[in-house]
């Protein structure tokens, strides 16, 4: 998946790319816009579209799993989320530790 | 019999060089120029003969060449703007659908057909349109000129009628009145104006009778507008540095950068008002403009001052778009 950039839903763009063709594309219902080449990812920068910081792909089920507690401790700050805090910010390692059981951990 | 008058032109824009366009999406009635097909070049054989005259001719190449003229309309101007610029983002839930349109480093092919009073027929595929001339004047609708540049063309032998004929909502110079804004604030006396947009397209040639391809150039962009002089603060602005210079001032030496808020040139046309709706606007955002020296003469006609002035449009030191076009229309993405 290539790199993704904050749109706003129904945000479709077209441009010129340098192969010659008619690059377009077209943001999802969450109005996120996915590069596909490297020319998109520099033209939508160009844009202004702002990246969005990306879900490491070797990232396991877990961690995925994981993540939306993360991201709810993030968004939602009065809820007590300081303990699922530490797998958002490093996605990239498998660490399973959130994920696994208090009782099989010792 | 004589033929009658009747000529127009179609256009769709291509997914990719080589990929010709099957159907038509945008069609208009022409106001004069010329019609994109082919041109072609014929040469003499430069050699001796044994009675002095040319022996022969050959055909050298063939590409596509048109400059038509035509009203603005809300439809198509979006097209052609975005042809000429090369990036287009539509956004919207439904009509009107706002494209922004904004210079890209490659512009797109389209795919013209012409129509000559059941006379000629021709589709000319890879085709870019590398220049454009806006033009307005007091009373009169908004015109623009399209030079298309194009590898190959092909006969047809039937009129392309995919689209209906564009044949409405035409820009009018007064609708935009009091929304032709020098550095922010509106200049009513502004009486025409002509916007060029010039990517100064070049023919590539290569093995083929046809060429290889167009490339854009240098895009260079001016804005000239003729107003009457109201008063000289632009001239002494442009020569001395400030709109009320000192006595004994020195010439400048930093060239006049237009400022404001929106900086430079906001000019917008608006056919159809939000209310009623849909909305039809088009609107052209150049922030980074330097006005060309210029002098202000007087007249032996008897006609107040009027100066015309030539605006140089430069590429934002922070890297944003040099131009912008907002065009609201009917238009949706899938449509596009």
């Amino acid at each position: 998946m290539g790199k993704q950039f904050q749109g706003e839903k129904g945000m479709a763009i077209q441009y010129g790319a340098s192969d010659g063709s008619s690059h377009k594309l077209v943001a999802n219902d969450a109005g996120i816009v996915t590069a596909k080449t490297p020319e998109d990812e520099e033209r939508l920068a160009l844009m202004g579209l702002k990246a969005i910081d990306q879900v490491a792909p070797k990232a396991t089920k877990k961690a995925k799993a994981a993540q939306p507690k993360a991201i709810k401790s993030v968004t939602e700050p009065a809820t007590p989320a300081v303990e699922p805090a530490a797998p958002a910010s490093e996605p990239v390692e498998p660490a399973p530790q959130p994920v696994i059981p208090a009782d099989k951990e010792v | 019999m004589v033929a009658a008058n009747r000529a127009d032109i179609a256009f769709a824009i291509q997914t990719a060089k080589g990929a010709a366009a099957s159907v038509s999406k945008y069609r208009t009635f022409v106001m004069g120029g010329r019609q994109p097909g082919q041109v072609r070049t014929h040469a003499p054989l430069d050699q001796t003969s044994g009675t002095r005259m040319m022996t022969d001719m050959y055909a050298a190449e063939a590409h596509v060449e048109g400059s038509p003229q035509l009203y603005v309309m809300s439809k198509s101007i979006g097209a052609l703007l975005t042809l000429v610029l090369g990036t287009r983002v539509t956004t919207g839930a439904s009509d009107p659908w706002l494209h922004t349109i904004t210079p890209g480093s490659s512009l797109l092919y389209a795919t013209f057909w012409r129509w000559l009073a059941d006379l000629i027929y021709e589709v000319s595929v890879d085709c870019k349109v590398t220049k454009i001339v806006l033009h307005g004047e007091s009373g009169k609708p908004l015109t623009i000129t399209a030079t298309i540049q194009g590898l190959s063309s092909a006969y047809k032998t039937s009129h392309e009628t995919t689209v209906t004929v564009e044949q409405s909502q035409y820009f009018m110079h007064y609708d935009g009145a009091a929304a032709l804004k020098v550095e922010g604030a509106a200049v009513s006396t502004i009486r025409s104006f002509d916007l060029t947009i010039d990517n100064n397209g070049q023919i590539i040639p290569g093995d083929s009778f046809t060429p290889n391809d167009i490339a854009e150039t240098v895009l260079n962009i001016t804005l000239a507008t003729t107003q009457l002089v109201a008063d000289a603060a632009m001239w002494k602005r442009l020569h001395y540095g400030s709109a009320t210079p000192s006595d004994t001032a020195a010439p400048t030496q930093t060239p006049l950068e237009l400022a404001g808020t929106p900086a430079g040139f906001d000019f917008k046309w608006t056919r159809v008002a939000a209310s009623p709706g849909p909305e039809r606007s088009l609107e052209i955002l150049l922030p980074r403009v330097q006005p060309q020296p210029f002098d202000l003469e007087p007249q032996t006609q008897p006609n107040p001052l009027i100066q015309t002035i030539t605006y140089q449009v430069l590429q934002p030191a922070d890297g944003s778009a040099g131009i912008t076009a907002l065009v609201k229309n009917g238009v949706a993405d899938a449509s596009f």
